[in-house]
């Protein structure tokens, strides 16, 4: 029996307890005698130190003998029932019990808003390079395997398939690399896929995103909804949901948004996004796999080199700043507008952002970070997640980063904080324009006849059993 | 930046504090310079860009305006593209400010 401390970390639907803090017993107050118990005068003087760091308290204890999703003796009921108002009116946040089945390593939660019943979590996640997941299955039933399964399921095992489908998993950037990466998720039997972005097709789109039409372009179809579409179209799982979200993660409604899910593909490529990645990696101890491509060119336009990254952002490896593909003075920059600014670019002697990308090489970047993906949640070769990688084209080179967390790294160190996260989103008008725009605009009969078309066409290929 | 060695005080919409110039037309000078308190509700995740100094400090080439400044004052659009993680971020933004005042040029007559 132990007590820790945690921190809120509050999404637009879901709420996480980050826990904290180990509080350990001082002499006299735990007591070992078959059972373990400890003092009224522990609970009390935990509950003191978690109000002074401004957390909530944890009660913890294990069932070294038992396996999975623990539920409550009447006696742990008693126990955490009777000290939830202790811990409630000295920290002003809701008792927290956790409790470990030592057979397996699976711990369960429950939040406790009032002492007559606990509130039990859906899930408890154990995130470094592994991402460990224990699911109260009550609450999130154990997806079925379907037919079309059958590869999959033969490549990492059932309980591995069944822990994965379960994941909330957001793609951030439903561009070359986010529409591809979304499409494969689907396709791997995910029940539950986000995508954001706010942006609209346009035809200069069509020669990296695939699957999206000729008539999307013509339409300028949020590219969240094509996602959503071809994610429906690849899907394997019997229970497939996808959540559009046609918002920018640089506003504090894509924050919370964002705050829902498990994993977060990075599939962005401006610094203030990437920023607000970045921090919520570590704030918020969600998982984010990010990466992308740069190709450089001759001044005669022929190609000199390509390199793509990725990388896996998790306690324990280095943040997009430390890797030094984060350039923290670059977000200063893109939050007043000045990477948009020609004459700004100009004046300061700048390169102008890099926009040559390739169908071609940008599905390296989405396989490259769906690797990461497999390693972050199957763990191949028992490791997790890898260094960061790198691919050097012109050289055929793959290499591993060493590049260390830095000590006075702000992401890193502003670790498990929750709520109390610095802000870096801003709330700004001119993504919202854009998408009452696109809400408002009219299309001309003849295109408005070939999406209904489309449509009859899309609904009926998916009740194809 | 206390810590860094600058302590730092409000003036305003600014965050004010001063650096002494090591090279330059006022090396050796302490010269009071800030940033937009606008600009450090990031921080440190999110450095600030604008560098508050008197009108009276000329450089070769500058960009500048006039945003939160008081009459005499205005701000140079400077670029921070300090990556080095191992450095403390007050420490860091003080080398970058006092690098920026220590190519300062005379004011002409």
């Amino acid at each position: 029996m132990l007590i820790a401390t945690y921190a809120l970390s509050t999404g637009s639907e879901r709420t996480t307890a980050l826990v904290k803090t180990v509080i350990l017993p001082r002499e006299g107050e735990r007591h070992l005698h078959g059972n373990a118990s400890f003092t009224s005068a522990y609970v009390l003087r935990a509950s003191v130190e978690a109000q002074a760091l401004g957390h909530g308290l944890i009660l913890l204890h294990s069932h070294p003998h038992s396996a999975g999703w623990q539920r409550l003796s009447d006696m742990d009921r008693n126990t955490e029932s009777e000290y939830e108002r202790v811990a409630r009116t000295i920290t002003k946040t809701p008792l927290v019990g956790m409790t470990l089945g030592g057979a397996d390593e699976a711990w369960s939660a429950r939040f406790w808003f009032d002492r007559t019943a606990p509130s039990w979590a859906e899930s408890v996640r154990t995130v470094s390079a592994k991402l460990k997941v224990t699911w109260n299955d009550q609450l999130r039933g154990i997806p079925a395997v379907t037919r079309s399964q059958q590869r999959t399921v033969s490549s990492w095992g059932e309980s591995t398939q069944k822990s994965i489908a379960r994941l909330r998993i957001l793609v951030v950037g439903a561009g070359s690399v986010g529409l591809d990466v979304a499409q494969r998720l689907a396709a791997t039997g995910i029940e539950e896929i986000g995508v954001m972005d706010y942006d609209a097709v346009e035809i200069v789109n069509l020669d990296r995103m695939i699957g999206a039409t000729r008539l999307d372009a013509a339409l300028g179809r949020a590219k969240v909804d094509v996602a959503a579409r071809l994610m429906k179209s690849a899907a394997t799982a019997r229970r497939f949901r996808v959540s559009t979200h046609e918002v920018s993660i640089t506003d504090p409604a894509g924050v919370s948004m964002a705050l829902d899910y498990d994993v977060i593909f990075s599939c962005v490529d401006r610094p203030w996004p990437r920023a607000v990645l970045n921090e919520i990696a570590y704030s918020d101890l969600i998982p984010v796999i990010d990466g992308g491509i740069a190709l450089d060119t001759f001044r005669d336009g022929r190609m000199r080199n390509g390199i793509w990254r990725a990388h896996t952002l998790v306690p324990g490896r280095p943040c997009m700043a430390c890797l030094g593909q984060l350039v923290l003075g670059d977000v200063a920059l893109d939050k007043n507008g000045l990477l948009d600014d020609p004459e700004y670019i100009a004046g300061a002697n700048r390169e102008a952002p890099s926009r040559q990308n390739v169908a071609a090489l940008s599905s390296s970047v989405s396989a490259a970070l769906l690797a990461q993906f497999v390693s972050l949640t199957a763990h191949p070769g028992g490791r997790g997640v890898s260094a960061p990688l790198r691919y050097l084209l012109s050289t055929h080179t793959l290499e591993h980063s060493a590049a260390p967390s830095g000590p006075y790294c702000p992401y890193e160190n502003a670790l498990a904080v929750g709520d109390a996260r610095t802000p870096i989103a801003e709330q700004r008008e001119d993504w919202r324009a854009i998408v009452r725009q696109r809400s408002t605009k009219k299309a001309t009969l003849r295109l408005r006849g070939l999406a209904a078309i489309e449509g009859i066409l899309t609904r009926a290929i998916g009740r194809l059993k | 930046m206390t810590a860094a060695g600058a302590p730092a005080w409000a003036d305003g919409a600014r965050i004010l504090y001063n650096v002494v110039a090591v090279g330059g037309a006022l090396a050796g000078d302490k010269v009071t310079t800030g940033v937009s308190l606008a600009e450090v509700h990031s921080w440190p995740m999110v450095p600030p860009h604008w560098i508050h100094l008197p009108a009276s400090v000329a450089f070769a080439a500058t960009n500048v305006d006039s945003t939160d400044c008081p009459p005499g004052w205005v701000r140079h659009s400077r670029e921070f593209s300090f990556t080095d993680m191992a450095t403390a971020p007050a420490l860091a933004w003080l080398r970058h400010v006092r690098g920026f005042i220590s190519i300062a040029i005379p004011t002409a007559a």
